[in-house]
C-alpha cells in the first residue's frame, strides 16, 4: 500500500470518527443512553416527543397533499411536488443552520487541531446536516410516495427503488446551495467590523428572497383558467411550476412517471458532482473564513466613561437583548416569525387581501367574496400564529448554558429572571403586532370597529401567550450542557414546542374562528377566542412564576 | 459567618459526593479547603453559594439559610467558580455594570471600584472588548473584579489562582487579606498547598466527601508542613 492510499484510508477513518461524535452530540444519543439523571433524560425525551409531533404534522400534511393530488387525477404531479417541497424546506432549514453548524462552531479549534483534512471536517459537518434534513425529506417524501403508489396505475418495484434513491439524493443540491449562500454571507460579513449585524441582515435578505421567490412562482400563471380548461391541463401547470421552482424536480418526475433509470442516474450524478465540487471549493477558504469569524475586533484602549445604572430587571433585560442580537443563529431562527409577519403584511397592503391569499393556494379569489367576513376575522389569528414563531423565551434559559452559575449565584429571584426573558420576547412581539396588525387593518378594511380591534389586540395577546408559554416550556425542558448554541435554538424539545406550539394554536384558532365566522358570528368568535387565550395566558403566567431553575 | 451543619450531597443514586460535612467559618477567616480531585470541594462551595440544590443538612450565611432566604444570603456573597464561563457576548464593562446593577451598587462607588480593581489587575484597557476575546486569565480577573465591586462579606472562591499571572496572584492574596482584616470571610479551595499554608488561618481537608481534618492551621499541621499533613490524611486517612 503506498502512502497516498494510507492517507486516504486514515482520512476516511477520521471522517467516520468525527462524524460519529457530531451525530452523538447533535441528536443527544449519548445523553439518552448514558444519562442517569432522570430530569435530564426527561428533557431529551421531550425533545424526541417534539420532533415526533413535528414529523407527524409533516407526514399528515404531505400525505394530505399527495392524496388530494391523486384523488383529483393529478397523480403525475406528485413526484415533482414532493421533491420541490423537499427542496424548499431543505433550502430554508440549511440556510438558517449553516451559519452556525458549518462556520464559527464551538468545537472548531478542537477539530482543526486534529490531523484531518479540512474537507473531512466540512464533510462531517455536512453529513450531520444531511441526516437532519433526511428526516424532513422522509417526512415529506414517504407519505407522498405512498399516495403515489396508491393512485399510479404504472407503479412497480422499480418505481419504489427510484423513489428511495430520489429521497436519499433530494437534500444534497438544496443543502449545498444554502451552504454556499451561508458561506458567502459568512465570508462577506467577516470582513466588516459589525460582522454579526451584517450577517443577520444578509441572512434575512436571502431567506426573504427564497420565500418571495417561491410565493411568486406559486402565484404566477393562470391557475383558475387552467383549472376550468381541465384537470389534466391544471396538473401540467402545477408540474411546470414545480419544475420552475426547483429544476431537478423535472428529472425526478420523468424518472418516476416514465419508470426510467437514466434521469435518476443523471440526477444522482449531478448531485454528487455538485456536492464534491462544493466541498473542494469551500475547503480552499475554510480556514480563513473561520479565522475571521472567530477573531474579535479589540479596541485600542478603553477609557472609563460615565456608567448608566439600571434596575435589576432592566439589567437582565439588557443582557437578553445583547445576547439575542449578538448571535446570527439566534436572530435568524427565533426572529423569523416577526420578519415573516412583516413581509406578509406588506404584501397584503401592496397586492391587496385577495392577492395575498392567492399566494397560499391556487384558489379562485373572486369566489372568496361571499365568505370574506369569516376570513377577515380569522386573519388576526393567522397573523398571531406567524408572530408566535418568534419565541425567544423557549430557548433563552437554556442559552445561559455554562454561564448559568452567574444567574444562580446572583441575588435575584427566579421570577425576576423569567420576567426579563418574557419581557424581551414581548419587546419583539408587541411592536410587530402593532405594525403588522395596522398594515393588515389597512389592507383588509374590516366592516366594523369591533372587528378591526382584534387585528391589534389578538396578536398582542398571542405575543404574551407565546412568550409565557415558551418560558414555561424552557423551565421544564432546559438544556445547559450544549456545545453548539444551535442545539438549543433549533434542535431542542423546548424550541420545537415553543416555536411550533404557539403557531399551531394560532392556526387552530384561526380555523375555529373562520368556521364560526361562516355561520355569521365572526366578531363574537374572534373576541371570544382572544379573551380565552388571554385567560389561558394569565393561568400559565401564574404557573411560570412558581417555577424554579 | 458561614455555618455548615451535617451537609450531604448525593448525585443520582451514586455514592455521596459530600457526606455529613460540618464547618464554621467566622468573620476574619481565610479558610482553605483542600482535597484530591473529586473529593467534594466544588460541590460544597456551590452549595454554599446557592448554585447547587441539596436535601440534607443546613447552610447558614450570617444566620440566614441559603435554602430559605437565598436572595438575602447571595446579597452578602460573591462566588467565583473554577472555570468562570462569563457572558461572552458582553464587553467587560457591560458585564461589570450588569453585576453592579443586580447588586444595586451606587453609581459613583461602582465606577471607582471598577477603575481601582481594573487598574490593579491591569485589565482596564480591555474593558471595551467582548469577553469572548479575553484569555482565561483575563476572564478570571474580570470575575474577581465583579466579585469585589459589591463589597461582599463572604467570598467563595473555587481554585482562584488558576490561570492568574504571578502579579495578579500576589494582588489577589493582598486583597483577600484586606477583606478579612475588614471583617469579611473567605472560603476557598486550592491545590496549591504552599499558598494555602501561607495565606489561610484555618484549613479543612476532605477525602471522598468526608471531612478528615479542620481547624486552625497551627493546630492541624503542628510541626509539619501542610503538604506532609495532607499526604498523611489522604494516604492513611488520619
Amino acid at each position: 500500500m503506498d502512502s497516498n492510499q494510507t492517507d486516504h484510508i486514515s482520512s476516511l477513518r477520521g471522517l467516520w470518527l468525527i462524524t460519529k461524535v457530531q451525530l452523538l452530540t447533535s441528536f443527544g444519543i449519548n445523553q439518552l443512553k448514558y444519562e442517569r439523571n432522570r430530569k435530564k433524560r426527561g428533557r431529551y425525551i421531550g425533545y424526541l416527543l417534539g420532533m415526533t409531533i413535528l414529523m407527524c404534522t409533516l407526514i399528515g400534511y404531505s400525505g394530505a397533499i399527495g392524496f388530494g393530488l391523486g384523488y383529483t387525477g393529478m397523480v403525475d404531479v406528485i413526484p415533482s411536488f414532493a421533491i420541490a417541497i423537499t427542496g424548499i424546506v431543505t433550502l430554508m432549514f440549511t440556510m438558517l443552520k449553516s451559519s452556525v453548524m458549518l462556520f464559527g462552531f464551538r468545537d472548531y479549534d478542537m477539530l482543526m487541531s486534529l490531523p484531518i483534512q479540512n474537507k473531512m471536517v466540512i464533510t462531517s459537518k455536512f453529513i450531520c446536516m444531511y441526516v437532519i434534513n433526511l428526516l424532513f425529506t422522509f417526512g415529506i417524501m414517504v407519505p407522498m410516495g405512498i399516495t403515489y403508489t396508491i393512485f399510479s396505475p404504472e407503479f412497480n418495484g422499480l418505481t419504489i427503488l427510484l423513489w428511495v434513491l430520489g429521497m436519499l439524493i433530494a437534500p444534497l443540491i438544496p443543502m449545498t446551495i444554502a451552504t454556499i449562500l451561508g458561506a458567502i454571507i459568512a465570508a462577506v460579513s467577516s470582513r466588516f467590523k459589525h460582522k454579526n449585524l451584517l450577517s443577520i441582515i444578509m441572512s434575512y435578505v436571502a431567506i426573504c428572497g427564497i420565500m418571495i421567490y417561491s410565493f411568486y412562482i406559486n402565484s404566477s400563471g393562470q391557475s383558475d383558467a387552467a383549472f376550468l380548461a381541465g384537470v389534466s391541463e391544471f396538473g401540467n401547470q402545477i408540474s411546470a411550476k414545480m419544475n420552475m421552482l426547483y429544476p431537478p424536480a423535472r428529472l425526478f418526475e420523468s424518472s418516476i412517471c416514465d419508470n426510467q433509470i437514466v434521469p435518476m442516474l443523471l440526477l444522482i450524478t449531478i448531485s454528487t458532482v455538485w456536492f464534491l465540487l462544493f466541498i473542494n471549493i469551500i475547503a480552499i477558504r475554510y480556514n480563513s473564513i473561520n479565522t475571521r469569524i472567530k477573531s474579535q475586533n479589540t479596541k485600542l484602549k478603553y477609557k472609563m466613561q460615565e456608567l448608566k445604572t439600571s434596575s435589576p430587571l432592566i439589567a437582565l433585560y439588557k443582557k437578553e437583548a445583547v445576547r439575542f442580537f449578538s448571535s446570527v443563529g439566534y436572530v435568524t431562527n427565533c426572529g423569523i416569525g416577526i420578519i415573516m409577519a412583516l413581509i406578509l403584511s406588506i404584501i397584503s397592503v401592496v397586492k391587496g387581501p385577495e392577492g395575498m391569499l392567492s399566494m397560499f393556494a391556487d384558489v379562485e379569489v373572486a369566489g372568496l367574496s361571499g365568505i370574506m367576513s369569516g376570513v377577515t376575522c380569522a386573519i388576526p389569528f393567522f397573523l398571531s400564529a406567524v408572530i408566535s414563531m418568534t419565541c425567544t423565551s423557549a430557548v433563552s434559559l437554556s442559552l445561559e448554558g455554562k454561564s448559568l452559575w452567574i444567574i444562580k449565584s446572583l441575588p435575584i429571584r427566579t421570577e425576576k429572571l423569567l420576567q426579563s426573558k418574557i419581557l424581551f420576547n414581548l419587546s419583539l412581539g408587541i411592536p410587530a403586532s402593532f405594525i403588522c396588525g395596522t398594515l393588515l387593518l389597512i389592507s383588509f378594511r374590516p366592516d366594523s370597529f369591533f372587528e378591526g380591534i382584534w387585528f391589534i389586540l389578538t396578536p398582542i395577546v398571542f405575543s404574551f401567550f407565546s412568550s409565557i408559554f415558551g418560558m414555561l416550556i424552557n423551565t421544564k425542558l432546559p438544556i445547559y450542557d450544549w456545545e453548539n448554541e444551535i442545539t438549543v435554538i433549533k434542535q431542542s424539545g423546548a424550541s420545537m414546542f415553543g416555536i411550533f406550539g404557539g403557531m399551531l394554536i394560532g392556526i387552530i384558532a384561526s380555523f375555529i374562528v373562520m368556521i364560526i365566522g361562516f355561520a355569521g358570528f365572526a366578531e363574537m368568535a374572534a373576541g371570544g377566542m382572544t379573551i380565552l387565550m388571554a385567560a389561558i395566558t394569565v393561568l400559565i403566567y401564574k404557573i411560570v412564576m412558581r417555577q424554579n431553575i | 459567618m458561614i455555618k455548615i451543619e451535617n451537609f450531604s450531597k448525593q448525585y443520582g443514586t451514586g455514592k455521596k459526593a459530600v457526606d455529613n460535612l460540618s464547618l464554621v467559618i467566622e468573620e476574619g477567616d481565610i479558610y482553605g479547603f483542600i482535597g484530591h480531585n473529586g473529593a467534594g470541594k466544588t460541590t460544597t462551595i456551590k452549595a454554599i453559594a446557592g448554585v447547587l440544590d441539596f436535601e440534607e443538612g443546613k447552610i447558614l450565611i450570617d444566620g440566614h439559610s441559603i435554602k430559605e432566604e437565598p436572595v438575602v444570603c447571595k446579597q452578602m456573597m460573591a462566588y467565583i467558580p473554577d472555570n468562570p464561563d462569563l457572558y461572552e457576548h458582553l464587553t467587560g464593562i457591560q458585564y461589570l455594570n450588569f453585576v453592579g446593577d443586580i447588586f444595586g451598587v451606587e453609581k459613583r462607588a461602582r465606577a471607582e471600584s471598577i477603575k481601582q480593581y481594573g487598574d490593579l489587575f491591569d485589565i482596564t484597557d480591555s474593558f471595551g472588548d467582548l469577553i469572548s476575546s479575553y484569555s482565561h486569565g483575563m476572564k478570571q480577573k474580570l470575575a474577581l473584579i465583579s466579585a469585589f465591586i459589591h463589597k461582599p462579606k463572604v467570598l467563595l472562591l473555587d481554585e482562584p489562582f488558576v490561570g492568574l499571572d504571578p502579579k495578579a496572584s500576589l494582588d489577589l492574596k493582598k486583597l483577600m487579606r484586606e477583606i478579612c482584616e475588614e471583617g469579611g470571610s473567605i472560603f476557598f479551595s486550592t491545590h496549591v498547598l504552599e499558598v494555602a499554608e501561607k495565606l489561610c488561618n484555618k484549613i479543612a481537608i476532605v477525602k471522598e466527601g468526608r471531612l478528615m481534618a479542620s481547624g486552625d492551621m497551627e493546630t492541624v499541621i503542628q510541626n509539619h508542613s501542610l503538604e506532609e499533613v495532607f499526604m498523611e490524611v489522604i494516604e492513611n486517612g488520619q
